[in-house]
């Protein structure tokens, strides 16, 4: 199963973040959540940042110690946090920005899939974020 | 630090007048006793302002509360509450936002807020993750809300602040002042804006990811919050609805029962009510759904005119009140106009509810020719259906322009000035403008209006029940033990923080089993039936107290004469009438099962001393 997304259909309400941050850590404050969902304007348009996987990861490539690397057997992106040195090359090269360095963690922050379960997907009754 | 999930523990203290900011503990016991919300607003309000002071003076406060619910994996539960002493009614004002304030407010380190003082020069209130200053406000101040608030997050370089804004309508003290949450959310009743707008604050403003409310047991909490979402989501007739219409379908089935409120509720049918029902709505002005924090209902309408004069006009909603405000009540058959009228009252920060009915009152005054057209001071005439006049009307309220200094004071004091029998059709109840939902057409709202903490407030009484036929609209048999069972439900939404959106989920007509499921497994309190009864008896009985404290007690427990003396005109529900007598008979059994003293409508002291309010007696019966 594959991550996907559609702005289209977002509304904005942050349950994906909500429930990303409390299936990690048992909270739910934003910096807890892999997956990002920005009011833009007037009318709060909303906008979803999260790592879609990509075929060809340009974070992995980024990656000078093997902390970011692609798992060929679910083909998802995941981080070796131990391996992790905080440089933030992956985050200069997704050009998604759906990588952070964690400000308490100091490594490498993306969505991991929740053991490919991607819970975010299971709280989005508008189907902006879906698995195909 | 508290040992209850579902809260941060704390609340800020900001006083303007000394320009200090103090972070204060919520104790347990104060918890368990109020546990949020509004609990919290009405137990602050009551013990923190002294009886008989100025609404608009210095020594009244605005408070912030949320309740244990937002911020936490249960959904649809993002309002705050705003609560102050209202400068329309006098008494006990509550008014709920929904958004994302009240999440990104736990998620800043903070339960509520709590403003006092008053500061010399326009500031704003700045609370970003654990830290908060008052900062200066002088180049917003008579912006409208829009500009403010982007302005704020501009200035502050985050545009994901939520913020929370009075515009030239609270700065004028016009008494239904709202406070515009995120430019189109708003907690929009009783004139807490202005109460703002008194205090030189204009925006607050909150930023919070690194904060989470406390969570009591995770896995019982993952269980509660998974079944409330399934059986929400599950809900196909909800969801769909919603998805569509938000609330704005509201109009179509008002106007088959012949309850939609027109030309200042001299009638209850419209003869355009399809050109601004709900499918006039869905079909051609919405385009997006938006949803509050946490909520999958997503009952928000990104919406825009495609054609015409107001081709390109955008906006969120309307809704279904400022669709009967501004609408059938000022016979206004124009999607359009009701959604510039929207955009005006959100942008000059006024109240859609009062505004809309203070206009169709003024309207009725100019037809029955007892306010003179030169007085209004606008080009169009003010009669019914008169469009432009409709708008003209709405900034001269904000600015308190010509007509607009005496409509900025509401209906009720509008109507004292104006004299001349006007009275009769000033449609308030303690000052409040009444909401969207027939006085006269269901039976249950006759008594919950009159007996309305706030006021002509639906938010307490709901008509839901009445209107899905549960209970014969007709009839007043059983409605006074209706209105405590669906008060006692509402005062739990309004405490707990979840938005009458998901209310089918978690029952309307009294306590409820889910309510307690949810309750303890977010806060891990112990609560059974009986005790939430009592917290909701408690909270009521405060509100009243505070009421009964400005003086208010029986004789306001009333409706506009209009509803008592003229029955229904025309339609399905022609000849239904507020009788006096009906409603005497259902506000003494009311207050029997309230108990209060039936003649005063007082809360009694044995009734204060079972809801453990002794700081209450204390107060009302001093001697």
């Amino acid at each position: 199963m594959k991550l996907n997304i559609n702005q289209d259909l977002c509304s904005g309400c942050r349950l994906c973040e909500n429930t990303c941050a409390f299936y990690h850590k048992g909270l739910t404050s934003p910096n807890y959540s892999r997956i990002t969902i920005c009011h833009i304007g007037k009318w709060a348009l909303p906008n979803i940042t999260v790592c879609l996987h990509c075929k060809e990861p340009e974070c992995v490539d980024a990656c000078p110690t093997g902390a970011m690397y692609k798992d060929l057997n679910t083909e998802t992106i995941l981080v070796k946090e131990d391996l992790c040195i905080g440089c933030g090359l992956c985050v200069d090269a997704c050009k998604f920005e759906a990588v952070i360095i964690h400000p308490e963690t100091q490594v490498a922050f993306k969505c991991d899939t929740c053991n490919g379960n991607f819970s975010c997907s299971q709280k989005c009754d508008a189907k902006a974020i879906y698995l195909v | 630090m508290t040992r209850y999930g579902g809260y941060l523990g704390k609340f800020l203290r900001v006083n303007l007048t000394e320009n200090k900011i103090v972070e204060e503990q919520l104790e347990d016991k104060f918890i368990e006793k109020f546990v949020g919300g509004n609990g919290f607003g009405a137990a602050y309000l009551f013990k923190e302002l002294p009886g008989g002071i100025d609404p608009l003076g210095p020594e009244n406060k605005v408070i912030l509360a949320t309740g244990p619910l937002s911020g936490t994996p249960i959904i649809s539960s993002p309002k705050i509450g705003f609560f102050a002493k209202s400068p329309l009614t006098g008494g006990f004002m509550d008014s709920y936002s929904g958004g994302h304030l009240s999440a990104e407010l736990k998620f800043a380190g903070y339960d509520g807020v709590i403003i006092e003082g008053f500061s010399s020069k326009p500031v704003f209130l700045d609370i970003n993750n654990g830290i908060a200053k008052i900062r200066d406000a002088e180049n917003l101040w008579g912006l409208g809300t829009f500009e403010t608030t982007r302005k704020i997050k501009e200035e502050l370089g985050d545009d994901q602040y939520k913020i929370a804004v009075i515009g030239p309508g609270g700065e004028n003290l016009v008494n239904y002042a709202a406070i515009i949450v995120e430019n189109f959310h708003a907690a929009g009743r009783g004139g807490i804006g202005a109460v703002m707008g008194s205090k030189n604050l204009k925006a607050i403003a909150v930023r919070g990811t690194q904060y989470s409310p406390k969570i009591y047991n995770i896995d019982l909490l993952t269980g509660v919050a998974e079944n409330l979402y399934r059986e929400v989501t599950n809900d196909k007739t909800l969801m769909l609805k919603q998805k569509r219409y938000g609330t704005a379908g509201a109009t179509s089935s008002n106007a088959a029962s012949g309850i939609l409120g027109t030309k200042n509720w001299q009638q209850e049918t419209f003869d355009n009510a399809d050109k601004i029902g709900g499918d006039a709505f869905a079909d051609n002005v919405f385009d997006k759904n938006l949803a509050c924090y946490g909520c999958p209902v997503k009952c928000l309408q990104k919406s825009s005119i495609k054609k015409g004069k107001y081709k390109r006009l955008e906006s969120v909603g309307p809704q279904y009140e400022t669709i009967y405000s501004f609408g059938s009540l000022c016979e206004n058959d124009d999607p359009a106009v009701i959604m510039a009228a929207n955009n005006m009252c959100n942008d000059l920060g006024l109240d859609t509810i009062s505004a809309g009915v203070t206009i169709a009152f003024a309207m009725e005054c100019y037809e029955k020719e007892l306010v003179p057209r030169a007085e209004f001071g606008i080009n169009a005439e003010p009669k019914f259906g008169n469009k432009e006049a409709l708008l003209e009307l709405i900034s001269k309220i904000a600015l308190r322009q010509d007509i607009g200094e005496l409509l900025a004071n509401g209906v009720k004091k509008a109507a004292a000035k104006i004299g001349q029998g006007s009275e009769d059709f000033a449609i308030h109840v303690k000052g409040l403008e009444l909401a969207g939902h027939s006085a006269r057409g269901y039976k249950g709202m006759t008594l919950g209006y009159a007996v309305s903490n706030r006021g002509g407030s639906h938010m307490d009484m709901r008509h839901v029940e009445e209107r899905s036929g549960k209970f014969d609209r007709k009839s007043i048999d059983g409605k006074p033990e209706l209105n405590y069972n669906i008060q006692s439900s509402t005062v739990i939404r309004d405490t707990l923080g979840y938005c009458t959106v998901i209310e089918s989920a978690f029952g309307r007509v009294g306590i409820s089993d889910a309510m307690i499921e949810v309750l303890n497994g977010v806060t891990g309190i112990n609560f059974d039936k009986d005790s939430l009864q009592l917290l909701a008896d408690r909270i009521w009985n405060l509100e009243r107290a505070f009421n009964v404290r400005e003086g208010k007690g029986r004789e306001e427990d009333t409706l506009p004469p209009r509803f008592m003396n003229e029955p229904i005109p025309e339609g399905p529900s022609a000849g239904m009438i507020a009788k006096p007598e009906e409603l005497e008979k259902m506000l003494n059994e009311y207050y029997h099962l309230r108990g209060w003293d039936i003649k005063s409508g007082i809360p009694t002291k044995e009734t204060l001393e079972r809801l453990e309010l002794d700081f209450v007696i204390d107060e009302l019966f001093q001697i």
